[in-house]
Parts: structure tokens; sequence; C-alpha cells
């Protein structure tokens, strides 16, 4: 096994970076080892031999295993290939760098190469160019403006010669037009044009110009590795015969040959057909449509996917060319840089196994096993099958140095994994367990990281090979390790299913056993690591008429086996169940364990399965590390099956049929629910509906109704709960969390309910109706959806018909769904891939740039975080200290609450506790707060004994005891956690980042949610929000401005406020308009609604109406307005010479009605928003993209209105406000779907968009603003786009990103400035 | 338009543009700074539409900064090397080319009249900004170790770095309230 350890290449060179450009004929020449000239590809005797100067020539290396390269005579696997070179006969258009082509010949004078640009701007230009460390994107930037400033001058500074337009013509030509817009050409000139019109088409010109080219800087290209004239191929490569091996066929004579090499004898042909043509003197069309060709197959052999090719000459099958062999996910980057493929591997179903450890893995046996295969000999490189041969002979003969490969044993450490791998712990080390038959098995507690299941999954396996991978992997990957998630700190391996249900019902308070049972059930534990561990069996709990022990009791004993276990755990925590007065709640569900023994309550999924901080592995993997965690867990997973199996669990038709009771109570549910919808749907008829702010009625029925119907079922569950028996299976699963909820329970028993289709009622698919079982406009519950049976009574076909509908709805939104957060979660890791912690705190990418100057502002690990985001949980940890030691400092003196904080604020000020990390003083300033808190209980229950007697009895200082010792203790321990709390350098923050933010994407359902209490405002939300918030996309579906009021008691100045934002039109306070022709006048009258105008609150007058007519552009003006009364205004039109009177008049009426008269143009509709949670706090939710004009409003808190589009907070407030509004927005998303994420995740993220000074999306547009390097863009997407960029400018790229260093084989990428550790070296055999 | 929303108008611009002389560093007295919208009718009147106050009134003066709509000519005349310029709409494309083109001497710096009706660093989402002088610059570069181009960012164009008049090459402290540690100062470069 032992290979051969990892040792740094010492090797004298190592890449620096490299460098991109073109390569000109006399490069390539230098290069190459032949010219390639022949056609054919083999000798036409029929001996399949390789004609010489062809294609397939073996000097240019080899494809079959029976022949060695001519050059370098080395084999298949040695010969690295070597180039040819092909001629061509005319000078072609280099397909990737047309565009460039055309931009450069624009910025050039075709006369005198002379770059267009006045002396004293190219002077500028120059300057600006001189500085050192221009960024690529500085200089791409740069060219983009000299360019525009190019573009601008038509007659050459230098020589004076006139130029004309440089643009693309057909396919693959380029014309400079130099004529066109010159006014005034006289026809002599023309006639020279078409003389040379052929000539000048292809700009033959050319060739002989650009060589002169001096501003070369000036075109920012990099003049020692990239020349202008290089842009057009004189010559091109014939790639090694390796990278297009010929493949023969077995079924028919003859080769199949690689797409590259029949593009190259193509263009060999046409070459040759040129070169005749032009020696034999035919017709110039002749040569320019042979010439037409010979450019599209150059074109096609560099990217068979250009566009723009006439039908005639499109190619009949589709090739590969270079840029397909580099792009795409299967393409070089992405399918051979960035990830390859492995030996030492294997993949098959898996299959769940509670009696293995989390850490172990069962893997299949094979032939004979322990065994080996091959064994390699150090000296000769030689493998030997094992299979056949004397096996004894070679054993005897093994020199150290020779590799066996053996088979995998026991102990093994191998990495596990499933796809999608989308965080960290979807691949974890295990150790091996060989045993027979052909699945992989696990321990189901581990499916939560990997999202397994065991319905067909397939997961991989991989056996590292070296000890420092084996080590590595063990630590850093190990299950052991990854018990907890990165993205919160909350558990991800727990109990789960059967092990919640098993555990809630051994600690039911009516669980009993007698001294065998328990003994029996107990011994299940003592199995692998636990085989000999000494289990000490409590005294009984019930001593008379017989000894028993309670379930409770042996619960206790899988925390705490006997004595000398150190487990100590101490939890008091609510359960699911939880009703009031602590550990006296009926449901007893509140779980108190004391030193780690179950003192009250069942346990259940909060205190036993994963994402929950007050879960008893936690407690235990906090306080006293992930090896005896694992072994808790393990116990539980013995256990508990071992008592289900025994008691049985079991679901039946029983346990579905409701009894007479729960009938009654869901008719009596739904006749009332009916009841109500009907009423509400008679008051639409009647209009007596009052309607909700910012609906219309129909609307607001929807809502009452929807709300109306989705509490029945809701009702229905509740009503389950109390009805059925407490024995009854699937209503134990659903208490206890393991499976299932009470909303199933309902669907199966009672009632499945309303079915809703993107969270709406069922819509009408016929005319007017949902199906054609019901009548036209039919609003009845049943009619749009409601399904008032339960599974076990049975659909009707319309109820069916609704289900499936919903349950498409569900089908298709999985699908959907994963492709995108797919996508979503890649750009993602790539924008955040190489962000990284460093020892001075700051977070930066691999080009040294600073994103971060704490990281998460406190330097605190996410995965460490005990508290909600906070890296302790105070509360719990005194309690636990208190416990622990409560025997230890018995004989202490009890501390008074002043005394307390003295002893605290003493100890604070010491040494230790010294120290200006970014972030500590806060940690004291909460510390303090805790423990004031505690002092003021003390004093407290102090002073409600001490008034009464003069003396104070001794009892009292047990209340609430904690003794000086216990406070040390304490703050060591916080210390202790806090110090082990703070993130390590060189963690990969961004990637860890990318990854919480990206998973927890795939766990989203449902598209739209309904803002809280206004059923009109509908937001975005799930993954379309997120992929809005981090494309930082500029108009957001769902924009709304939130602003709170001077005033947020009163209704009524909401109202004034709303009306002074929402638009309101003319029209809308308008009683009517009407056309008055009178014999000597005639205009508009407009009447005035003045009610409405009161009832709306709005600030208008007859004279503000007046203004508001004359700004809109209508040509109306002050003197035409005329007031008559106090609600009626006239408006005379003007007649011009445009229309005559009466259609001004008409155009006048129709218009009128838009011009608006209060409020900010571009807001459609503002809602007034009564919190209730929050008491009387009116504020208004504004719809559309004026934040500006909200804030600026009179009676909005401008200080406190906050728009949800990051843009438009980047606009008004600046970076810094996007910043926050990034990292709310996706906050707000991610907990209205009940994910929740630490915040310097979400922080990270949001400082890495705004963090160049602008709102950057997670896109390739903004990445390519983020990152420099060309290969880490290449690697992303447009591969052969940012190639030929960086080729054209001559990139230079450094190695140093996570992406750019894998291929190059440069390890440990993140590490920056860690000095190498070196492990001594190790022989074997010595 | 309405006497009393404008006048309201009026003095909460001069408020903010109080304030932004104060933050940048120019001399307000504590009145001025304070100054409540009946102390402002007073002052200047509140009928502007009839000319009282004018806009051209409420020029502010504070040691060669000032804001009016005054005529380049008569900033030759007094000396004023920058300025600020209130508009009530955007300004022309040539306006804001002759901007352009007197920058290295006058310095005129151009804010629409809603940008100021609010205070934007008092915005609850805009954190705490401070200028930093060259010297801290240096020193916040070598504690770090930092070349320039490597500290995060501000462009020229946001509004709270108009509000302070950067000037490319400057950086400012930010100073955010946080979830996690209370206080987390940062920094960025002006570009």
């Amino acid at each position: 096994m032992v290979k051969e350890q990892f040792r740094e290449t010492d090797i004298a060179k190592k890449i620096s970076h490299v460098t991109f450009g073109f390569m000109s004929p006399e490069q390539m020449h230098q290069a190459s080892h032949l010219h390639v000239v022949s056609k054919n590809l083999y000798a036409q005797d029929g001996s399949r031999k390789p004609v010489p100067f062809g294609v397939l020539d073996h000097k240019m290396g080899t494809s079959e295993k029976d022949h060695t390269c001519e050059t370098c005579g080395k084999n298949l696997a040695d010969c690295a290939g070597h180039f040819g070179y092909i001629d061509l006969e005319l000078p072609v258009f280099h397909i990737g760098f047309f565009r460039t082509t055309i931009t450069v010949l624009q910025m050039l004078c075709k006369n005198c190469s002379a770059i267009l640009l006045p002396d004293d701007v190219r002077r500028g230009f120059l300057d600006n160019l001189k500085r050192p460390n221009l960024s690529y994107l500085q200089l791409k930037g740069l060219r983009k403006k000299i360019y525009d400033r190019c573009r601008k001058v038509s007659i050459c500074p230098k020589c004076g010669e006139y130029n004309g337009m440089v643009k693309k013509c057909g396919m693959l030509k380029i014309v400079h037009d130099k004529y066109k817009q010159r006014r005034g050409a006289e026809p002599l000139i023309k006639e020279f044009v078409e003389a040379f019109d052929s000539a000048k088409k292809h700009n033959k010109d050319l060739d002989a110009l650009i060589p002169k080219v001096q501003d070369i800087p000036l075109l920012l290209m990099n003049p020692g590795v990239s020349r202008p004239e290089d842009l057009i191929l004189t010559r091109i490569f014939v790639p090694p015969i390796c990278i297009r091996p010929s493949v023969v066929s077995d079924l028919k004579s003859g080769t199949n040959e690689d797409d590259v090499t029949m593009k190259l004898t193509e263009i060999i042909f046409l070459n040759d057909v040129i070169q005749k043509q032009r020696a034999s003197g035919a017709k110039m069309q002749m040569i320019m449509e042979d010439w037409d060709f010979l450019q599209l197959q150059v074109a096609l052999l560099y990217n068979s996917e250009t566009s723009g090719i006439p039908l005639h000459m499109q190619p009949k099958k589709p090739m590969r060319g270079f840029v397909q062999r580099l792009k795409g996910k299967q393409g070089r980057f992405r399918g051979n840089l960035s990830g390859k493929r492995v030996d030492f591997s294997g993949r098959t179903v898996i299959s769940p196994d509670p009696n293995m450890r989390i850490d172990q893995l069962v893997l299949n046996g094979c032939d004979v096993h322990p065994g080996a295969n091959f064994i390699q000999e150090k000296n000769t490189q030689m493998k030997r099958y094992l299979r056949y041969g004397n096996r004894q002979k070679i054993a005897s003969s093994l020199k150290p140095g020779d590799v066996v490969e053996r088979h995998m044993m026991d102990g093994d450490v191998v990495l596990f994994n499933r796809q999608p791998s989308l965080h960290k712990l979807s691949i974890q080390a295990f150790y091996a367990k060989v045993m027979p038959n052909r699945t992989f098995r696990f321990n189901e507690c581990c499916c939560g990281p990997f999202n397994a299941d065991f319905d067909g999954d397939e997961m991989n396996l991989h056996l590292p090979q070296t000890e420092e991978a084996k080590a590595e992997a063990l630590i850093l990957m190990g299950t052991k390790s990854n018990i907890i998630t990165p993205r919160n700190g909350e558990p991800l391996i727990a109990a789960i299913q059967d092990f919640i249900t098993g555990a809630y019902l051994i600690t039911q308070k009516d669980v009993f056993f007698d001294r065998s049972r328990a003994c029996q059930l107990i011994a299940s534990i003592l199995a692998g690591k636990d085989t000999t561990v000494k289990i000490e069996l409590p005294p009984p709990a019930i001593w008379k008429p017989c000894r028993l022990w309670t379930g409770k009791q042996l619960f206790s004993l899988i925390l705490r086996p006997n004595k000398k276990s150190r487990v100590k755990a101490n939890l008091r925590t609510k359960g699911k169940n939880y009703t009031s007065n602590e550990d006296l709640c009926s449901n007893d569900s509140y779980v108190v364990i004391h030193n780690s023994e179950l003192m009250c309550g069942a346990m259940d999924k909060g205190t036993l399965g994963s994402g929950s901080k007050n879960n008893i592995f936690y407690v235990i993997l906090r306080d006293f590390g992930q090896e005896e965690a694992a072994d808790v867990l393990s116990r539980l997973a013995r256990l508990c099956p071992a008592y289900l199996s025994n008691r049985g669990f079991s679901i039946g038709i029983g346990d579905v049929t409701p009894g007479a009771g729960l009938i009654k109570a869901k008719n009596e549910l739904l006749e009332n629910g009916y009841a109500k919808c009907d009423e509400y749907i008679r008051d639409l008829e009647e209009g007596r509906l009052q309607t909700q702010p910012g609906c219309s009625e129909e609307e607001t029925l929807e809502a009452v109704i929807l709300r109306e119907l989705s509490v029945i079922r809701d009702h229905a569950g509740k009503a389950c709960l109390r009805e059925l028996h407490k024995t009854n299976s699937p209503l134990i699963m659903a208490i206890c969390g393991s499976k299932g909820s009470f909303i199933n329970i309902s669907q199966m028993i009672a009632c499945v309910g309303q079915q809703a289709i993107s969270g709406k009622r069922v819509p009408n698919g016929f005319e007017d109706r949902a199906l054609p079982h019901f009548e036209r406009f039919s609003k009845d519950p049943a009619a749009r959806g409601f399904v008032e049976n339960s599974f076990y009574t049975g659909l009707t076909p319309t109820e069916f018909f609704f289900h499936t509908m919903a349950g498409r709805e569900g089908l298709v939104d999985t699908a959907v769904k994963t492709a995108e957060t797919g996508y979503m979660q890649r750009r993602l890791v790539k924008s955040l891939e190489d962000l990284c912690v460093q020892y001075d705190t700051t977070v930066r990418t691999s080009t040294g740039e600073v994103v971060q100057f704490t990281y998460g502002g406190d330097s605190l690990d996410p995965a460490a975080m005990e508290g909600k985001e906070k890296p302790i949980d105070f509360g719990r940890l005194f309690h636990h200290v208190k416990v622990m030691t409560v025997g230890e400092f018995r004989h202490e003196q009890s501390l008074s609450g002043p005394q307390l904080c003295d002893l605290v604020d003493d100890i604070l000020l010491e040494e230790a506790w010294g120290g200006a990390r970014a972030g500590f003083e806060d940690f004291k300033q909460e510390i303090r707060a805790f423990v004031e808190s505690i002092a003021s209980k003390i004093t407290k229950a102090r002073e409600r004994f001490e008034t009464r007697g003069r003396r104070v009895p001794k009892v009292v200082f047990e209340v609430e005891r904690i003794t000086k010792s216990q406070v040390i203790r304490y703050l060591q321990t916080c210390l202790d956690k806090y110090n082990r709390a703070i993130i390590e350098p060189g963690e990969a923050a961004g990637a860890i980042a990318a990854q919480s933010i990206g998973e927890p994407g795939t766990q989203m359902t449902l598209k739209t949610f309904h803002f809280a209490g206004v059923a009109s405002m509908n937001i975005t939300l799930g993954v379309p929000r997120i992929k809005e918030i981090i494309n930082a996309s500029k108009n957001i579906s769902t924009p709304i401005i939130s602003a709170p009021l001077d005033v947020d008691n009163d209704p009524d100045f909401a109202r004034v406020v709303k009306g002074r934002i929402e638009k309101t039109t003319l029209g809308e306070v308008t009683e009517y308009f009407e056309e008055v022709y009178l014999p000597d006048d005639c205009f508009i009258l407009i009447k005035l609604d003045l009610d409405r105008i009161r009832l709306l609150k709005l600030e208008v007058s007859l004279d503000s109406i007046t203004d508001s007519i004359v700004a809109a552009k209508l040509g109306v003006k002050y003197p035409d307005i005329r007031t008559a009364g106090k609600n009626v205004l006239t408006v005379s039109g003007v007649e011009t010479s445009k229309s005559s009177m009466y259609y001004v008049l008409q155009h006048l009426k129709k218009n009128l009605a838009n011009v608006v008269i209060k409020g900010i143009p571009s807001v459609t509709r503002a809602v007034i928003h009564f919190d209730e949670q929050k008491g009387s706090a009116y504020k208004l939710l504004v719809e559309g993209d004026n934040l500006i004009g909200v804030m600026a409003t009179r009676g909005v808190k401008g200080s406190h209105a906050t728009s949800n589009n990051t843009y438009e907070a980047f606009r008004t407030l600046g970076i810094e406000a996007a910043r926050k509004t990034i990292m709310e927005e996706i906050n707000y998303t991610m907990t209205n779907h009940g994910m929740s994420i630490d915040i310097r995740h979400t922080m990270l993220l949001a400082d890495l968009m705004t963090f160049k000074g602008e709102v950057l999306g997670i896109t390739r547009f903004g990445l390519a603003k983020m990152k420099e390097s060309v290969l880490m863009l290449a690697s992303f997407e447009k591969t052969a786009d940012h190639l030929f960029e960086a080729a054209y400018y001559g990139q230079r790229d450094t190695i140093n990103g996570v992406t750019e260093k894998p291929p190059q084989r440069i390890e440990r990428p993140l590490l920056f400035e860690t000095p190498e550790f070196h492990i001594p070296e190790m022989r074997v055999g010595q | 338009m309405d006497d009393e929303q404008e006048t309201y108008k009026l003095w909460r611009i001069r408020k903010t543009i109080m304030q932004l002389c104060h933050d940048r560093g120019y001399l307000v007295t504590q009145e001025e700074l304070d100054q409540t919208l009946d102390n402002f009718k007073e002052t200047f009147g509140d009928k502007p539409s009839e000319g009282k106050p004018r806009r051209k009134d409420l020029i502010v003066l504070t040691r060669c900064l000032c804001f009016s709509l005054m005529s380049p000519r008569s900033m030759q005349q007094d000396n004023i090397m920058r300025a600020i310029i209130v508009v009530q709409t955007g300004m022309t494309p040539s306006a804001k080319q002759a901007l352009v083109e007197m920058a290295p001497k006058y310095i005129l710096e151009q804010f629409i009249e809603t940008e100021l009706l609010v205070n934007i660093t008092e915005h609850m989402l805009v954190p705490e900004h401070v200028v930093m002088t060259p010297e801290e610059k240096t020193e916040l570069l070598a504690r770090y170790k930092l070349k320039e181009s490597q500290l995060p960012r501000i462009q020229q164009g946001d509004p709270v770095a108009r509000y302070f008049g950067l000037k490319r090459g400057q950086v400012v402290k930010i100073i955010r309230p946080s979830e996690t540690a209370g206080r987390y100062v940062s920094y960025r470069l002006l570009v």
C-alpha cells in the first residue's frame, strides 16, 4: 500500500505565469518539424503507410501502438507529439480574431498604417499607457476609449489620407468603404474605385502595410508576443497526431480519421488547386471562389460553429474544431483540466446498515480476500498479474520499493461521495469494512449530508493512495469532523426516522422493563468499538412489587454507560410539543438532561434530529468532542431499532380509518368553511365585500376564500391530533417528528384540502370554469379545486383531476429548479472560489485584493457558532458548568448578585482577556450583560426572602447558587470556546460561503409568497429571487419600497402621504369631461369629484390642477384654462395649422384624463401597511423604482425608506447601502423559506459583489470585472472568446488561483505565504 | 406650486447643504445647522412663488465654498475656486461638458434638488464614512501590506462620494454597525 510519499518536485522550473499571444509564421516554422504538403493520407499502394509529408506523417508522432514516433523514437505513451505546418497559398483571416482585425483596421490609417489619432490625443493616451501595473481590465477600458476616439477621425493626421468606413462584408470579408461618405466624389475617383474593387476587397494591400505599424502600444497589443500582422494567417499549424488519432476500424476496411485531419487534408487540397490555377492563369473569378473556400475551411478548422456561412457552403456533417475541443462541460478546460478521470474508485448502489458506526462503510468482497492483483517492481516498472504464475515465489522475492496492488482491507480510509456534490459535506472519509454482498452500506444517520436515500441511489468511492492523503482525508474530511455543517453550525449527522421514533417510544413515561428485558436491550449496544464497554445498570426506578427500570434510564445509559465515562452532558430545552410549566409540561415534552441522565421529557426530533442546536449529540460534540458524539450516536442507532423491532411498529388501514368523532368534527369544519365562503361570494355579488388595500373585489374574494379553505385542512389536522388514539402510528411519527406532518395525517384521514396552482385556486381552464362539470363562473370551493375527501375515503373524479394538476405543478417546479440552482451554484462557486482568510484576518482574492478586512467582522468560524450566529450560548454553558461542578465546589460560599458582577469584571480585566481582536470587546460586553442578568436573578431571589425575617435562612443561598470557582471555570470555558471559534488562516471562506448559499437553494420550493398582511403585494421569493439578487439585475420583477412615516400611528396621515406618492390622474377624480360647443367658444368642461378628493385626502386644488395640466405636454397654456365655480374647470384648445379645432378638442378630451395631478408619475401603486405585530405602526409599501422620489416626499421618514432593489439602493444611497441591501434581501428570502444561513456567508457574498465599487452580478459579465485571470475566466464561460482576447492583449497570467493551479499540478492553492509542512520521509523496509 | 411645499423643500435643501459643508470640514455655525422651518421662513420669507425667497438668495458662502446659480464670471470676480450647483432638474449635456472643461481650475459639483431633500448619510443603510488623510492612508497600506489597487473601491459617482466631494486616490474609512462584531471598520479607495 505504501505508495511513494508525495514530495515537492525538485525540478528547477516552476510555472510562474502563462503568457498568451499569437505565433508569427517564423515562430511556427521554428516550432515545427515538418512542412506538410501532401494531400493524401496513406500511400496509394494499399500498404496503409502514411504518405511522407502528409498530415499523418509519423514524424509528427504516432497514434498506433505498434509504431514509434519517427522524430523522437518514443512510443505512443511517451511521445508528446511534434508539430508540422502548412503554408497557405493565399492569406486568410483567423476566425477567432476576425472582429479584432476589423477593429484594428478601423483604428489605423489604411495608407500609412499610423493610428488615426490627432497628435495631442495620441500623446495623452501614450502617457496613460506608460503607467506601470495597468491591470487587464484597465487595458480593456483604455482600448475601448482609444477605439471610440479613433472612429471619429476620418483624415489621417499623419499622411492626410482619407479613411472611410471599415466593415464586415458578407462572410469573412472586410471592406474598406473609402469613398462612401465623401460628398461630391468625382466620377474619376469612382472609376478608380471600380477598377480596384476586387483587389481592395480583401485588403490585399494590408499585407504590405501592416508590418510598418508603429503604434502597436496604442492598439493595446503587447509587441513582444502579439503583433497585428499575425492577425492574418499565412501559415497554419498541423497539430501532432496524438491529439487527432486515426482509429482503425474492425468492421470495415480503412481507418476513421479525426475531423481535424480531414479538414487539414482539405486545406492542402485547396492549396494545391489555387496554386495550379494561379500557375495556369485561370480566371480571377475561379481563384476568388477557391480563395473564399479556403478561407472557410481554415475558419472551420478553428471554430466549426462559425455562423453566417452561406447555405451552399455549409459543411455536410458537424465536426469538432479547436474551439469546440476547448469549450463546454466536456471540453478541455472543464473536462480534462479542472476535473480528471481517476483510478482506484468504484460506484454501486447504497443501502442502510444501522449496525455500522457512523464513520464506517461496508464494501463488497471479491474473489479471495484479502489478496492482491498486481505487483509492480521498482526497478523494472513491470506489472505482474498475480492470478497466474507462482505467487509463492513472487512473494518471497519481493524487494523494498516494489509496489503490491493489494485489495482494500478493513480500516482503510476511503472517500465516499454522492452527486450532486453541492457542498463540502458531499464527500467524506470513512473507514472501510469489507463484507460480503454487493452494495455500499453505511449508517443511515449519515444520509443527511449526502442527501441520500436508499431507493436505488448510487454512490462513488475513492481510495487515497499515500499516507499523507489518508491522514489528510481522515482529519479534514472524516465523517466525525463533518457532523456540523459550516452553513450555520447545526449538526447534519443526527438520528433520523426510526431512530427518532424508537427513542421517542422508549423514553415515554409508561415504558418499564424488568431486569432481563432491560439487560437484553442495553446489551444491544455491545458491538464494534463498544463490545467490551462496561455497562452499569442504575438502581431500578421501581422496587416493589417488582424491580422495574424505565426507558429513560436505558436512554441515559447510552449517553453514559458507566461512571468512568467522562460524558456529563447537560441540556434543558423545550421539545416539539411543549405546552407550559417547564418540567411539568403535560405532554412530557420538556427535556432535562442532568449530567447525562435523562430526568424528564420524551426525546423527539428537536433533541435528536438534525437542524437544531438543542440536539443532545450536538451538546456532547461541543462539550466532549467528536469521538464521544459519534459513540453515542452509534449506540442510539443500535438500541432504538432493537427496541422498536421488539415492540413492533407498523401501519395499517385501521390507523387511517377515522372514528365517528373525527368524521363529525370534519363535517362541522367543512360546513362552517363552506358557509363562510358562500357568505363571501354573496357579499361580492351584492357589492358588500370590504376590499383589501390595493386589491379589486375579485382579488379580495379569492384571497379570503383561499385563506378560509386552507385553514380547514389545518384545523382538520388539529382535530386528528385530538381524536386519534395515542398509539396511532402515523400520529406517533408526526408527534415525534420522525416522518410526516399533521397535514399529511389529515390528508390521509380527514380531508385532502385546497389544491393550489401557483399560489392560487385552480384557474379557469375551460370557458369561465375549471372543469366542464361545474357551472360557469362558479366560485364554490369544490368548483375551484377544494378536495373534501381524504385519501382513505377516496377522491371523486374532479377532485382527482385537481389533485393531479397540483401534483404536476410540483413535478415541473422540481425539474426546472434543479437545472436553475445547479447553474447558480456553479456561478457562485466560480466567483468565490479563490477567496481565503489570511494571517492578517483579511479575506483576499488570489491576486491579493482585499474583500473583507476582517472575516465576517469578527473572524469567527460559522461552523463553531453555538448560539445563533454567536460563538457561545451563554445560558446553556452557564447551566452546564454549574451542574458539572456542583459537587466539586460544594464547600464554597455562594455569591450574591453584586459580588458576582464584581468578580466577573475583575476577571475580564486580566491579561488573558486582553487583545484588540475585532469583535472581542463586543463579546466581553455580551458576557457582562449575561452575568448581569444572572446577578439580578440572584438578587431578586434573595430579596424575596430577606424582607420577611431578620436572619436570612441558609437555604436561600441554595437558590441560584453560584460560587467563585464556578464563575472562574465558566469564564475560562467561554474564553476557550471563543478562541477555538476563531477562523483559521487559510480557510477557503469563499468556497464555503458559495456552497452555503447555493445548497439551500436546491431545497427551495414554491415560487411566490405573500407579503405578510397585504394580499396584493406579492413579492418574488425562492430561487427566482435569489437569482435576481446575485445577478444584480437592474430591473427586478417586484420592486418595492418600504417607507416608514414621520407619524406612524395615524391612518389619516398615512393616507395623506399615500396621496402624495401614488400617481393620481385627472380622470380618477373627475366626474365627467364634456365637450362644450358654444357659438362663440368651445372648450372641454371638467367637473371634479370633490368628495372623492376629500376621501383620498389628496392635496390638490384647482390651482395645482391647472399647473399640472399646463405642465403636461398638451399644448395648453395658462390663459386657456378658466375656473368656473369651485369644482369646474374649462380648457379651451387652440387651433393650429396642423389640426382643426375639433380634433384639438378630441385630443384634449382623450388625454386630459391621463394628466398626472399628484404623486410620483412612476409610482402606480402604494399600499398602506399596518404591522400587527409591532402594534400601531403604519407604513407605506410603494411599488416601483423611485427610491429617491419616495425618500424626498414630505411625511416619509426619509432616512428609513428602503428599497428591495439593490441597484436602486446603489444609485441613490451608494455602494455601502447596496451591500447592506444585498445581505438583507438574501437573508429575508432565505428565512422566508425556513433556511438559516450564517450571516457571515451572506456578508462575504455581498462584499464580493460590491468590493469593486459597483454592484457586480455573479454572472459572466460581473465575473469578468472581478477577476483578472484569463484561465479562470476561460474555464467558466465563453472559453474561446477569453482566450482570443487575451492573446490579442498579450496578457500575462500569473498562476495563483484555484482554477489555474491544478492543471499545472501546483499543490495547495489557497494557502498564502504559509510555510511548507514536510513530513519526514519514511522508508519502507529499513 | 404650493408655496408651503416649496418653502419646505428649500428649507430642507439648505439644511442638507449646511450639513454637507459641515461634514466636509467647512465652518458652519451650529445655529445654521439647527435652523427650523419657522426660522427659515422668518429669515428668507415663505412665498417662493413671489420671489421670497428667490433661489438666488439662498447662496451659502462658507470659506470658499458656495452653492448657487452664480455665473462663472462672478465666481472669477470673487475668486471662488470650488462650488456646488444645485439644479431643479438634470443639466443639459453641454452644460455638463462645460463643467468638465472648467475642471482643473474651478471645481464645480452638481446636485439635483431631490437628491438633497434627504441627507443620505443619515440614512439607516448608509454607515458612517470618514475621509482619511494621506498619512492615515499610507499607514493603512503599510499595516496590511497593500498596494493601492488592492483596496476595496468606491466610485467617483457614488452618492456618498459626491456628498463628501472625494477626489481620486482618497480613502474613506467606513464604520459599519455589525451584527456579528458590534462595529466593523472597512476602507474604500475612490477610483
